[in-house]
């Protein structure tokens, strides 16, 4: 009998480290994107360099890609990434399932209802059915675990890829896990030439696409009867067909209620859907963002109801659940908790840039440049949050050259027009752009900022970092290097913390006909090691109060509301200060100094004051 | 539904454990200040109690200065990983705004435990010329708010490393809850990191040394705590405020606006002050004379006027209401160059 172990609470995304270790994965790969990122990080933290091989890729496609080559060699593969990180790996993703498998491929898809850290909230077991490999969604962290070791006999069973969906929610949530004995695999790696199955001309893909075809009635069998999916019988009035995080919800909201939570969502299992429905007089659907199961009842002839209770746009809850219900007649209006209502006087906090953030520099040069800005995805899209309010596009990884590109050969010419990208999303989707402007001979500006990490996810390495996902030495590509290569004529390198040097290449990037590229480089400052220099403070009585620093947006930098200036003069919180210089180099009044200069100052003032008497003395 | 217990006024003991059957803490504040750290502890005294836990919160671009929230739920078993509004009996807040706006999770007879310190946003300080602060008022203490200056019971204890302060605000949790110091003590041991762990222990020490005040709190689900009239003088956030500095957003009538008046004869068109203005305020017009071109969003900050070489600008202020007398005919210049000021 296998030995379990409880451990203390796992959040979803350990608990899919653990599963899959546990499972015997060898090889795991993907690319860094909330809330995806920790299954990697976490995985290095429980197994060795000699029993997984894990690393980030360059992109998602070429972490599937590479997951794939790992599969075809008969390893167990976990490739990672968020949800739409996914639509990056679609051209290889919807051909996988023809070629298939030999050791298990589980991919983990990350969706974000709500979008709390993404551009848009797709629901990508959509995806799952487009591609036609299995969709498995997990509610809680023991799931997780143990749903990520079906996956992958499942995907060695069937000779096909599966999706394993988490939401922010499974995530990023703890609970209890019971964890069961590893499997230790040790599979020699082999390769088997077989052109039929591997090599997707037209001949052999028209023969695959039956095999793919014939799989998916397997599988529909397969799910039918599932043990992963569970009917609990309650309610003969009520039942709810759910799953995911959603069937945490229903059993708040309606612990009597009958349910069946489907733990395989492609294929859904139609059938036991049937004879479920035909054991509750009324049936309802509760699933996050789209009709998705709703659709697929429907489609089989059962009265079900489902969006018209519950928003098909951002993240459940017990209260969104709830309230549903209320409408729907299930639930009385007093039912639940109320809360009381906001606190007048409670303003906004987005997120900011950190103080001392090597990307507030550019953003500062291009808003007094007055250039249209295409911005891409990082932390330097919140540069299009007042006060720095300089970007003007953001759609999607590696867009921002693309975009300045067709701005450019619009014919747009009365302003400069400046794609801004960081380094990390330069190597995922930035460099065929460049090649595709250089090759237009497009008049725009190319910023690359390079802080050293993949900064927004919480400081990966990527291909231009010397080390890799276990702190070893790896090769580093150098930026400005690939950009010369690819023909870029004008290529400049400057420290962001420099203002003068950063607002002067702009400008004479700017200027430049073509394609010219400006390369930020100065290390994140929060990541891989926090950076402190001196903190800086302000001298309240050269202060002008004129707002240029507050331009900055620093977190570090608030007004002196004990100051009796008109406006208010500044101060600089010593306990937040990274010590950057940025706002004492925009200081038009040198008001803002190092606390060591101020007291060098300071003590310099009273010898001074003292010397009259002490003169005095010696004559 | 869940039972809250602990604000019986008797020294928490193991023994009651068995009495408190479920409940639901949030615990808030702003990204760095060590939320997720005192949740992840909290949770691990609860698991040892016996219970099951579930514990949610969002990261990601919240990290990056903005709000952080996470839900800690617990009892025989839990379901949904969110705290329902209105059903925390505990919330938890290391910053004051973030416990103003965490308090629609607040059960009606809930207590929230929120410190005094004030992380004031960039995006609170964006009205660069009325310099109104979009900040709740330390004064108002709303009901079931136990209001705590942090800094002041940590004292030297969070000297070294500030944000040990709010560490007091799980000692006056735990007086709440009825599971021994030693389960405590135990789980800061396995949470903290080891340089940190001396000045936690004694934060959280000082932090339950207020039980009296914490149970009063919790029994009258409303609490001013007696270190709250120490700061509410400077509560009121700046003595600037009551001389028309920091107006509030509805007294604006009567407010002087900045008017920068140039002396055309004597401008050679250096461009200093245009290039200089933080607000860009000013523009060379066709003549190469600086003009006051963007009024409406000038700070009356005087920097022009301090680095004109030749004396040219004076900046003062004038009554709303008369400002468009003192703005000479500009206009044309003026629809010139206002198309999108940055």
């Amino acid at each position: 009998m296998a030995e379990t172990r409880t451990l203390a609470l796992l959040s979803g995304n350990e608990a899919l480290a653990l599963g899959a270790y546990d499972a015997g994965v060898e090889v795991a790969t993907g690319y860094p994107g909330t809330p995806s990122t920790e299954v990697l990080e976490h995985l290095v933290r429980i197994s060795e360099a000699g029993e997984v091989d894990v690393d980030w890729s360059t992109n998602e496609k070429v972490a599937l890609d590479v997951g794939i080559g790992a599969a075809l060699a008969g390893k167990r593969v976990l490739v990672t990434m968020k949800h739409v990180g996914v639509n990056v790996a679609m051209d290889s993703l919807m051909t996988s399932a023809f070629i298939g498998v030999k050791g298990g491929l589980v991919l983990m898809t990350a969706d974000d209802p709500g979008m709390h850290s993404s551009q848009n909230e797709q629901d990508n077991r959509h995806i799952g059915r487009f591609a036609g490999i299995p969709v498995f969604e997990p509610a809680d962290s023991q799931e997780v675990y143990d749903f990520v070791r079906v996956a992958f006999e499942a995907s060695e069973r069937f000779d096909v890829p599966c999706l394993l969906r988490t939401t922010t929610r499974t995530s990023h949530a703890r609970s209890k896990v019971e964890a069961g004995a590893r499997v230790v695999r040790a599979v020699e790696p082999s390769f088997t030439r077989n052109p039929a199955k591997y090599v997707m001309l037209p001949a052999f893909a028209r023969e695959r696409h039956t095999v793919h075809l014939d799989r998916l009635e397997s599988l529909q069998a397969f799910v039918e009867e599932h043990p992963l999916t569970v009917e609990e019988l309650r309610s003969p009035v009520l039942g709810v067909v759910t799953a995911g995080i959603s069937y945490h919800h229903v059993r708040e909201v309606l612990p009597d209620a009958s349910v069946l939570k489907l733990g395989i969502e492609f294929p859904v299992p139609t059938e036991r859907i049937r004879r479920f429905a035909a054991k509750v007089e009324r049936l309802f659907v509760v699933e996050e963002l789209e009709p998705y199961l709703e659709d697929e009842i429907r489609r089989i002839g059962i009265a079900v109801e489902g969006k018209r209770w519950f928003p098909r746009a951002g993240e459940l809850s017990a209260a969104a659940v709830r309230k549903g219900f209320v409408e729907a007649g299930v639930l009385a209006a007093g039912d639940g908790p109320s809360a009381r209502p906001p606190v007048p006087g409670v303003g906004l906090r987005p997120p900011v840039l950190c103080p001392g953030c090597p990307h507030s520099t550019p953003y500062l040069a291009l808003g007094e440049l007055d250039a249209i800005v295409s911005g891409d995805i990082g932390c330097y899209t919140l540069a299009a949050a007042p006060p720095l309010a300089s970007m003007d596009t953001c759609l999607a990884m590696g867009s921002s050259i693309g975009i300045a590109t067709g701005l450019a050969v619009s014919g747009l010419s009365s302003q400069p027009i400046v794609a801004t990208i960081g380094d990390s999303t330069f190597f995922h989707g930035g460099i065929p752009a460049l090649l595709d402007a250089l090759h237009r001979q497009a008049n725009i500006v190319v910023l690359i900022l390079d802080n050293g990490t993949t900064a927004m996810t919480g400081g990966q390495p990527h291909p231009g970092i010397a080390y890799d996902i276990r702190g070893r030495m790896a090769p580093a590509a150098d930026i400005a290097a690939i950009c010369r290569a690819a023909g870029v004529t004008s290529v400049t390198v400057v420290d962001p913390y420099d203002v003068a040097a950063t607002r002067r290449a702009l400008r004479a990037a700017i200027a430049h006909r073509g394609v010219s590229v400006v390369v930020t480089s100065r290390v994140c400052v929060e990541s891989p090691v926090k950076s402190r220099g001196p903190v800086y403070t302000v001298v309240s009585e050269r202060c002008d109060g004129c707002q240029a620093c507050m331009k900055i947006g620093c977190p570090a930098i608030s007004w002196d509301l004990e100051s009796m200036l008109t406006p208010p003069g500044v101060k600089i919180d010593p306990a937040v200060c990274s010590g950057c210089t940025i706002c004492a180099q925009l200081c038009p009044s040198r008001a803002i100094v190092s606390v060591r200069d101020a007291e060098a100052d300071a003590a310099r003032a009273h010898s001074v004051a003292a010397a009259p008497a002490e003169a005095g003395s010696a004559r | 539904m869940s039972g809250v217990n602990g604000s019986n006024g008797k020294a928490p003991a193991g023994t009651s454990a068995a009495r408190l059957v479920a409940g639901n803490l949030v615990v808030v504040g702003v990204g760095g200040q060590g939320v997720i750290l005192a949740s992840n502890l909290v949770s691990q005294v609860l698991l040892d109690a016996g219970y099951d836990v579930k514990k949610s919160e969002v990261h990601g671009m919240s990290q990056r200065g903005g709000t952080v929230v996470s839900h800690v739920r617990f009892g025989p078993e839990v379901h949904s990983v969110m705290v329902e509004p209105g059903s925390a009996e505990w919330i938890v807040a290391f910053e004051w705004e973030e416990g103003l706006r965490s308090l629609s999770y607040l059960k009606p007879n809930g207590v929230a435990l929120v410190s005094t310190e004030r992380r004031i946003p960039p995006a609170a300080m964006l009205d660069h010329r009325a310099q109104s602060l979009e900040y709740p008022a330390l004064g108002e203490v709303p009901f079931g708010v136990f209001a705590l200056d942090t800094f002041a019971v940590a004292g030297d204890a969070a000297a070294a490393v500030p944000a040990i302060a709010q560490t007091v605000l799980l000692g006056a949790l735990s007086v709440l809850l009825p599971f021994p110091v030693e389960a405590w003590q135990a789980a800061i041991d396995a949470w903290v990191p080891r340089k940190a762990l001396a000045g936690n222990l004694s934060a959280f020490e000082r932090g339950r040394a207020l039980a009296p005040e914490v149970r009063a709190a919790a029994a009258a689900a409303r609490a001013v705590a007696p270190r709250l009239e120490k700061i509410a003088p400077s509560a009121s956030l700046s003595p600037a405020a009551q001389n028309g500095v920091n107006p509030s957003r509805d007294g604006a009538a009567e407010r002087l606006l900045p008017m920068v008046r140039i002396e055309r004869s004597w401008c050679k068109g250096c461009d200093i002050c245009v290039a200089m203005c933080p607000e860009k305020c000013l523009v060379l017009d066709e003549l190469d004379v600086a003009v006051f071109a963007r009024p409406e969003r000038c700070t009356g900050c005087q920097l022009c006027a301090l680095l004109c070489p030749d004396l040219a600008m004076d900046v003062f202020r004038v009554p709303a209401d008369e400002l468009a007398d003192w703005l000479p005919a500009y206009e044309e210049d003026r629809v010139r160059t206002t198309a999108d000021p940055r």
